[in-house]
């Protein structure tokens, strides 16, 4: 006699905790189809837009920003390394290479969820156009580590996971369809540390 | 046993269900959007200064090299004016309708003289401003919106700390108004 409602029962649960966990997980997890990969680094050009695809929709409606529109700049972020192995803590890095043309920009470590990063008061977390010291050819070389560093030198927090966020503002490449062409900086992992 | 299996199944299509109704709802039913977040803030037409720390109204500026001052309208009596003066290089605007779609976006390069100078306005208040004032007309950007409402943010972007206090003064004396007429 317990079978119909066990059978109901069985469906009603896989809905509701199917549906609602797998929503959940999406809001966080993508900030919908309309991503741009250059080499580690993804972009949505189009997330504030009324083109947005309904994944990006629902991230901007559950995120709340206020975002920037295409013609102030773009938001590249990087959660993995030219290996494509994701960032870690524990070990050090070091960004090379080149920012695509823009008026300026800015290059932040930040917390995935937007926590905020513990790091001792003074070091950097962040760092920009006008601040990074280049080399004779124009290339950045900036160092990320829980440790201070020489030259230009970001610090992580040794406690939480980071991801990197490069902010362009007022750059062409939001208006070029060949920006999957665009030279980006190579993120190269360096020694780790033991946690 | 078959009939577990297509509890199972049932269950499978109806989490898919449910999970596409709850995507697509989400937008139209949160209360952490920028639009309910920027409404927060305070009265219509005038611009607040984000902080630079998080705090109860949910928006700050993340990154401190980039401030931003949020203002939101309402053209139900006229179209709205945004003017600063110009003692930033580097800022950028965009106009957002309260789905927080983008409306227009500019930086300061483009601008006419690099001065912020704009009017937002519904097709037929701009159409009437055309004829009714065209000098003024002439030396903005008009924005024409579909919606009656939304917001504007202008930001200014703060090369080092040193500046930061400039760039404050700049968005926080930022008008956004009402156009008075004559």
């Amino acid at each position: 006699m317990l079978r119909i409602p066990f059978l109901v029962g069985t469906a009603l649960v896989i809905i509701f905790l199917g549906g609602i966990y797998s929503a959940q997980w999406a809001l966080d997890a993508t900030r919908g189809f309309g991503g741009l990969q250059v080499n580690n680094w993804v972009a949505y050009p189009q997330i504030q837009t009324k083109d947005a695809d309904p994944y990006a929709r629902a991230h901007r409606a559950n995120d709340g920003k206020i975002l920037l529109g295409r013609a102030e700049g773009l938001v590249f972020r990087a959660q993995v390394d030219q290996n494509q192995e994701p960032l870690l803590r524990g070990c050090d890095y070091i960004l090379k290479g080149r920012v695509p043309p823009a008026l300026f920009w800015t290059l932040r470590t930040v917390h995935p969820e937007n926590e905020p990063l513990n790091i001792a008061t003074g070091w950097p977390s962040t760092i920009n156009a006008q601040k990074v010291l280049r080399n004779g050819k124009g290339n950045i070389e900036i160092r990320l580590s829980q440790f201070p560093q020489s030259g230009n030198w970001l610090a992580v927090d040794p406690n939480k996971d980071f991801e990197l966020q490069l902010t362009l503002i007022d750059t062409p490449i939001s208006n070029v369809s060949g920006i999957r062409a665009l030279e980006m900086p190579v993120i190269v992992k360096g020694e780790c540390h033991n946690a | 046993m078959l009939k577990f299996l297509l509890a199972i199944v049932t269950g499978l299509v109806g989490a898919a269900v449910l999970h596409i109704l709850l995507i697509l709802i989400l937008p139209f039913n949160s209360n952490v959007d920028a639009w309910s977040k920027v409404e927060d803030l305070g009265d219509p037409f005038e611009f607040f200064t984000l902080k630079n720390e998080p705090n109860e109204s949910g928006l700050y500026n993340e990154d401190i090299f980039i401030q931003t001052a949020v203002c939101h309208y309402i053209l139900d009596e006229g179209p709205l004016q945004i003017v600063a003066d110009e003692s930033t290089e580097m800022w950028t605007l965009a106009a957002f309708d309260p789905g927080s779609n983008e409306i227009f976006s500019m930086s300061a390069r483009s601008a006419i003289n690099g001065e912020v100078n704009f009017i937002i306005g519904t097709k037929g208040q701009l159409l009437n401003l055309r004829s009714e004032e065209p000098d003024l007309i002439a030396e903005t950007i008009a924005i024409e919106v579909s919606d009656i409402e939304g917001y504007v943010a202008l930001r200014s972007i703060v090369p080092s700390i040193s500046s930061l206090a400039e760039a404050q003064d700049f968005l926080s004396n930022a008008l956004c108004a009402p156009l008075s007429s004559g």
